[in-house]
């Protein structure tokens, strides 16, 4: 009258193994729930039930006890449901208990019997990775992505049954495995003149410089941001399988073929919580925008709206490509390394040309000061843009496309990552001196912008990352000219206007 | 009642000038008809008000180094006493000796561009080297550069121990020890040591909006002439050059360019019939000091840039540009732009704002 069943909770992106172990005795009828389970698992028990009566399966009169093993554990999510009616069947002798072992179960259940799919199935099928795993069919694609060989579907707990006596067929998930996905980012071709944005994105893309647009609105800050995911090479092998666990366990939305493929693009509005942005949440601590975000672009439109503690809260990812968050019962770390673009106007009521604004002096000082600091020091590139001629808007000539820039872009990456194991923008001071020596010319102007305390010697080490991706870009391999550093110079504006007196 | 206090007549003015329900007007007539201490008595027979304030008031403006004058006072400046609408108590840092200098007033827009923060500067450093005292109202912008100006100029002569220099005169809209804006306290501070700070307000008074366009109108009666660097169509500089011309003080108004917003009101003024200053010497052929107008600057301190930069320069002559203009205008590539842009502002030629480059002509 015992039985235990292998399945997985979630907490991060990791998928722990659960025992879910059911005991039917004699006693009164009733169905208690052991083992630190959350609300969602704890209504399970009904769930089970009706699914149960349902599928035209018996239920136990009986004292029915269920533990999750490990019992020190907290458990979430509904994940559990198909793995607690398979104990109560197994143990109930009503499907028979021999290959059992073998399998794990991992799906919610309808009170019709119909198998659900739950989030995050691609980390919680990795964790159970030495099993044959039963997932809902709408979960098979993800699952595919952590453990291609066992994984098995069914529609309906009916249909599980059948199948594990033999009598039935698992559904056939192969011919979902070889939808292609496509990318659909915007072309850079939409974009007309902007000389200085497109090449600062350019730049962003090949070197991983977080970058940051200054600009009146409609001068197309957003727009050149939404394509900058569209110039960064697709997602490495390894990289693609992390961006789709996180995704998956986040129960964000995945491409047909299951796998992410390219940079994933994340548009956090800027009413986001910090848990949002960074991630945790009671119980399974879901991934944020940040991991969301890993290997491809966090875009922060209006980027002074958002709460000053959010963005503090990116120091982090940013600095160590990875949010390790620590909570009284559990800690996870979530990897986080994105390419960081904030878009922002000058003021709040936009500005323009110097003279231009018309906002009253604190309002303006307030909507900068969210910005100052720490934070905004992180942007290696700050690009002011400006609304574009009429003459350009008309033009019917195209931009150069995205594709052509992102050869350009894998070029850049190929040599850097050759040179330093990395992009550009994570170069040490030490491998500074080394790859990027800067001509007597180019640290004579260095010097002088040092000497008047308009480049700190932090925002000094980001010029010259930045230089090292310009001449990059222009195929020049040695020491970085004066030119390349007064680009990189023009490239990273200065945002408070110096107080006169 | 009172004579026991041993206070000084001054206190005792300041005091009625806080003194709750006292208008202008009253006050006026109270210090002008009656020894300060009487109309005290007057004032507070009837109510709670206890002499102690006259004591706390004292000790007040002696801690914070405020000085007092009243209208019925033979020290009391002459250019407000034949005003309209003078105000009857003054509190001051510094020495009224300032107001015996010439005196022009320089007034702006709160957020100009560089160029009008430059010229503000620059007549700032160049009436204080012709020994004209400068009134303004130390305010952000236009108000701060002049002051800023006069300030750089001392600075450059401290050691030279030069003679005689245009004074500051700062005219403020809150208490003497209420700094505002605090951005200008470094300045505000030395306008009290080498010039004159002026207020007609008392210690701890806040600068409520109201204020501004009173305080306006003291600095516009402390001024022989008034120029306006920089101002939009409506805004504070609008109302001192009307106080202005209630006045009958000539007000004179720098051109800029149709395009800067916060050069439409200085243009609107010229058109209105203000005339225009485009230097210094304007100034003083206003004061009638100097006839002799020279035709712009004679020479020029600046390393002229090469042909290739000043195609560059020239782009940026006309109103505010960025580097996508410069890049899509000049049609050259922008590592070859940036260079150039880099050589002209080392040169003092353009300056940047935000990402935006303007040129710095004469």
């Amino acid at each position: 009258m015992f039985s235990s069943i292998r399945s997985a909770t979630l907490l991060g992106i990791q998928g722990t193994p659960i025992s879910v172990e059911v005991h039917i005795g004699s006693g009164l009828p009733g169905f208690t729930v052991v083992g630190l389970p959350d609300e969602a698992c704890r209504e399970a028990r009904d769930r089970v039930r009706a699914a149960l009566l349902s599928s035209g399966a018996e239920w136990p009169n009986k004292k029915i006890t269920v533990n999750l093993a490990p019992s020190s554990q907290r458990k979430g999510g509904v994940g559990l449901d198909l793995a607690l009616a398979m104990g109560i069947l197994s143990a109930s002798g009503q499907i028979p208990s021999n290959n059992l072992a073998e399998y794990s179960f991992v799906a919610e259940l309808g009170l019709d019997g119909s198998l659900r799919p739950v989030p995050g199935a691609a980390p919680l099928v990795a964790g159970l990775r030495e099993s044959r795993v039963v997932v809902a069919p709408p979960n098979a694609r993800e699952a595919k992505v952590a453990s291609p060989q066992s994984i098995h579907c069914a529609a309906t707990l009916r249909d599980v049954v059948l199948a594990l006596r033999g009598e039935g067929e698992w559904v056939d998930t192969a011919s979902q495995e070889n939808v292609k996905g496509g990318t659909h980012f915007p072309d850079m071709s939409d974009v007309r003149g902007q000389p200085t944005a497109r090449l600062a994105a350019e730049i962003a893309a090949a070197g991983g410089h977080h970058i940051l647009f200054v600009g009146s609105p409609g001068a197309g800050k957003t727009m050149i941001a939404e394509r900058l995911p569209g110039l960064l090479p697709p997602l490495t092998n390894e990289e693609a399988v992390t961006a789709t666990m996180i995704h998956s366990a986040a129960g964000a939305s995945l491409p047909p073929g299951g796998l992410i493929t390219f940079p994933p693009f994340r548009a956090p509005h800027h009413s986001a919580s910090m848990i949002a942005m960074v991630g945790g949440g009671s119980g399974v601590l879901r991934p944020g925008e940040a991991s969301l975000a890993h290997g491809g672009v966090l875009f922060l439109d209006e980027v002074g709206e958002f709460m000053p503690s959010v963005l503090d809260a990116l120091r982090q990812p940013l600095e160590e490509g990875e949010v390790r968050i620590a909570r009284a019962s559990a800690g996870v770390t979530l990897p986080a390394r994105f390419l960081l673009v904030g878009a922002t106007n000058p003021c709040p009521c936009g500005g323009g040309a110097p003279g231009a604004c018309v906002c009253n002096e604190t309002a303006r000082a307030r909507y900068l000061r969210r910005l100052s600091g720490p934070f905004l020091d992180r942007f290696d590139l700050r690009v002011a843009v400006a609304m574009t001629g009429v003459e350009e808007l008309l033009d019917v000539h195209e931009g150069e496309p995205s594709a052509v820039v992102r050869q350009r872009v894998a070029r850049v990456r190929e040599i850097s990552l050759h040179r330093s194991g990395g992009v550009n923008a994570r170069l040490s001071a030490q491998e500074l001196d080394t790859y990027a020596p800067l001509t007597n010319a180019a640290r004579d102007v260095l010097r002088r912008e040092l000497e008047l305390g308009r480049l700190t010697g932090r925002g000094y080490h980001r010029i010259r990352r930045v230089a090292r991706t310009l001449a990059d870009l222009s195929g020049n391999d040695g020491e970085i000219a004066e030119e390349t550093v007064r680009v990189a110079l023009l490239l990273r504006t200065r945002l408070h206007e110096r107080e006169v007196a | 009642m009172g004579q026991h206090l041993g206070l000084p007549m001054w206190a005792f003015a300041a005091a009625l000038s806080q003194l709750e329900g006292m208008t202008p007007k009253k006050l006026r007539i109270a210090l002008l008809h009656e020894e300060p201490e009487d109309a005290w008595a007057r004032a507070v027979c009837d109510s709670t008000t206890s002499d102690e304030v006259v004591a706390r008031i004292f000790e007040c403006c002696e801690h914070e180094n405020i000085q007092v004058v009243s209208i019925a006072d033979p020290l009391y400046p002459r250019a407000l006493r034949y005003d309209p609408t003078p105000p009857a108590v003054l509190f001051y840092r510094g020495s009224l000796s300032a107001l015996q200098q010439r005196r022009v007033g320089i007034v702006g827009t709160r957020s100009p561009t560089p160029s009008g923060v430059y010229t503000a500067r620059e007549f700032g450093e160049q009436l204080a080297a012709h020994e004209i005292a400068v009134v303004s109202g130390l305010a952000r912008g236009i108000d701060g550069a002049v002051h800023h100006g006069m300030k750089l100029h001392y600075d450059d002569v401290a050691h030279a121990g030069h003679g005689a220099l245009g004074k500051p005169i700062g005219v403020v809209a809150c208490g003497l020890d209420v700094v505002y804006p605090k951005s200008n306290a470094g300045l505000w501070e030395w306008v009290g040591e080498n010039g004159l700070l002026l207020s007609e307000y008392g210690p701890g008074v806040q600068p409520e909006p109201y204020r501004f366009p009173q305080r306006n109108r003291i600095i516009a009666a402390l001024s022989e002439v008034v120029v306006v660097v920089e101002s939009r169509e409506s805004g504070g500089s609008m109302l001192t050059v009307a106080e202005a011309i209630r006045r009958n003080i000539e007000v004179f108004a720098v051109p800029g360019s149709p395009r800067v917003a916060s050069a439409g009101g200085t243009n609107l003024l010229i058109q209105q019939g203000c005339g225009p200053v485009t230097s210094v010497d304007d100034l003083f052929a206003a004061l009638a000091l100097d006839h002799r107008r020279e035709s712009g600057s004679s020479y020029e301190t600046r390393v002229s840039p090469d042909a290739h930069d000043h195609d560059v320069l020239l782009a940026c002559t006309d109103g505010a540009v960025t580097l996508d203009h410069l890049v899509l205008l000049l049609n050259r590539p922008l590592h070859d732009i940036a260079v150039s842009l880099g050589r002209l502002e080392a040169l003092g030629w353009v300056v940047d704002t935000n990402g935006w480059w303007e040129a710095l002509m004469r």
